[in-house]
C-alpha cells in the first residue's frame, strides 16, 4: 500500500486525460485481484482509501492493476452529492454519504467480478469454505443465510473461499477462491456481534468484514468441493441436516448459477460434475452454532472416509 | 396455436411414436435424469421411473409395446404401467421434451442470476 496526505501526488497512469488526471488523489490503494478482476483505487479521501485498504486486504496483489476506481470528493457543497465514483470514465454513484460510495464500489467490484470471470469460469451464486482438506460448497438464494453460515464456519476454524461467486473451473472442476470481504446484512448483525465493524465508515445496511477479521489465518487456498449443503435460516426452526438427491441439487445448481445462458452446455456439464463428486444436503438453520457443529461433523466423517 | 406439423401432447396415446426433441442434454445421478432443454433454457428433474420410461423412448417403439415390456420387466400391472406411461409421455410432451410435440411453453427457464450479486 502507498499512502500520504500530500495533495497531488498520485496521477493515476489509466486515468483518461482531462478530469481525473487533473485531480489531487489523496491516496491510492495497493492493487487488488478477485478472480479476473484487476483494479486500484484513487481517493481525494486518505478515510476512504484505508478504509478499503482494510476490507480488501485479502484481495491484495503485487504489481501494476489493469482497472482503475476514482472517488472524487465535490465539496461539502456540493448540492447534487459530495462523493463521486467512478470506475474508469464511467461514473457508478454520486452520494452524499461516503458509506454509500464504500458501498456502491464494493458492490460494483462484485458485479464486475462476475462479468470477467463468467467466460472462463462457472460462476455459482453460493458461500465455500474448506476444513482437512474437504471443500464445502454453500448455494443458495440470496438472503438466505450464505454469509451468516459461512462466518460460522470460519469461527470453528474453516478456511474461507467467497461467501458470493463460486468460482469453478469448468475442466478441472477446482473452486478458486474469491476472497471478498464477508458482506454481513443488518438481520444477521444480533447473530455475529462480534464482527462489527470499529468504525463509522461501515456502509449502513452491511457489514463488510475481512475473513482475517473474524479467524487470523482463515484464508483458504483452492478446493475441489466433496459437499454441497444449501443452507436456509428459519428462525424458531429445529437445526436439521437432511440429504438431498444429487439430481435435485443440479436442478438447483442451475438455478444458482451466474449468467448460466450464456455458456449453458459448459455449465451443465460442469455442475453435473460437481453434483456426482459431491454428497448434497439441505441446511435449516435455526440455531448457528448447532448448523456449524452439523457441517464440522459432516466434513470430519468425509474426511475419515477419503483418508481410509 | 399449435403449428401443424407438432401434436398436442394430450392426443398422445398407445400407437405414439415418441422420442426426445435434438435440443437436450441429459446426465443421470443415482438413477434420476436432469435435461436442460437448450431451445428454452429450461432445467428438468425426473424421478428413477421416469427415468427408466425416458431411457425406452427412442422414436421408433409405440408406446404400447414399451408398456408391455415395462410391465414385464418389472412384474407390474400392464394398466397401471399404461396409464402411468401415457401420462407422463403427455407430461414430457407438455414440458417441450419430445420430437414432434407440442410444448405449451409452462416449463421455466433457468433464472438469470447475474442481475444483482448480493453485496450492495
Amino acid at each position: 500500500m502507498t499512502e500520504t496526505t500530500t495533495a497531488g501526488r498520485y496521477a493515476p497512469r489509466s486515468a483518461p486525460d482531462g478530469f481525473f488526471a487533473d485531480r489531487a488523489w489523496a491516496h491510492q490503494t495497493s492493487r487488488f485481484r478477485a478472480l479476473a478482476h484487476d483494479f486500484t483505487v484513487y481517493s481525494e479521501s486518505v478515510e476512504f482509501g484505508r478504509y478499503l485498504e482494510h476490507v480488501l486486504v485479502d484481495l491484495a496483489a503485487p504489481g501494476e492493476a489493469a482497472t482503475s476506481y476514482f472517488v472524487v470528493d465535490r465539496g461539502k457543497r456540493s448540492r447534487k452529492g459530495r462523493w463521486a465514483v467512478y470506475f474508469g470514465d464511467e461514473r457508478l454513484s454520486l452520494t452524499s454519504r461516503i458509506s454509500n460510495a464504500i458501498g456502491m464500489l464494493l458492490w460494483h467490484v462484485n458485479q464486475e467480478t462476475v462479468r470477467r470471470t463468467n467466460p472462463d469460469m462457472v460462476l455459482l451464486h453460493a458461500a465455500a469454505a474448506e476444513l482437512h482438506g474437504v471443500g464445502v460448497v454453500l448455494p443458495a438464494p440470496m438472503d438466505s443465510g450464505k454469509t451468516t453460515t459461512v462466518a460460522g464456519l470460519l469461527r470453528a476454524g474453516f478456511r474461507y473461499l467467497t461467501d458470493e461467486a463460486v468460482a469453478i473451473h469448468p475442466q478441472t472442476g477446482w473452486v478458486s477462491p474469491f476472497a471478498k470481504p464477508l458482506s454481513i446484512d443488518r438481520g444477521s448483525w444480533p447473530v455475529l456481534p462480534d464482527l462489527e465493524p470499529p468504525t463509522v465508515l461501515a456502509y449502513t445496511n452491511q457489514w463488510h468484514v475481512p475473513a482475517g477479521a473474524i479467524r487470523p489465518g482463515a484464508l483458504g487456498n483452492q478446493v475441489l468441493p466433496r459437499l454441497i449443503v444449501s443452507p436456509q435460516f428459519r428462525a424458531g426452526a429445529a437445526t436439521t441436516l437432511e440429504p438431498v438427491s444429487r439430481g435435485r441439487m443440479l436442478v438447483e445448481l442451475g438455478e444458482s448459477t451466474f449468467h448460466f445462458h450464456e455458456h449453458a452446455i459448459r455449465n451443465f456439464t460442469a455442475l453435473a460434475e460437481l453434483a456426482r463428486r459431491c454428497d448434497c444436503y439441505r441446511l435449516v438453520i435455526g440455531d448457528l452454532d448447532e448448523a456449524v457443529a452439523l457441517v464440522t461433523g459432516l466434513v470430519r466423517t468425509t474426511a475419515t472416509l477419503e483418508a481410509s | 396455436m399449435s403449428q401443424p406439423d407438432l401434436v398436442d401432447p394430450d392426443t398422445i396415446d398407445l400407437t405414439s411414436t415418441i422420442g426426445p426433441t435434438d435440443t437436450l442434454s441429459s446426465v443421470e445421478l443415482d438413477g434420476e435424469t436432469v435435461i436442460y432443454d437448450e431451445s428454452n433454457g429450461s432445467i428438468h428433474l425426473l424421478d428413477p421411473i421416469a427415468t427408466v420410461v425416458w431411457s425406452v423412448l427412442d422414436g421408433t417403439c409405440t408406446l404400447a409395446e414399451i408398456c408391455a415390456d415395462l410391465a414385464e420387466a418389472f412384474g407390474a400391472d400392464p394398466e397401471q404401467v399404461t396409464g402411468d406411461v401415457l401420462a407422463l409421455a403427455r407430461h414430457l410432451g407438455h414440458s417441450g421434451l419430445l420430437a414432434g410435440v407440442q410444448g405449451d411453453g409452462s416449463a421455466t427457464a433457468v433464472p438469470d442470476q447475474g442481475a444483482r450479486p448480493d453485496a450492495c
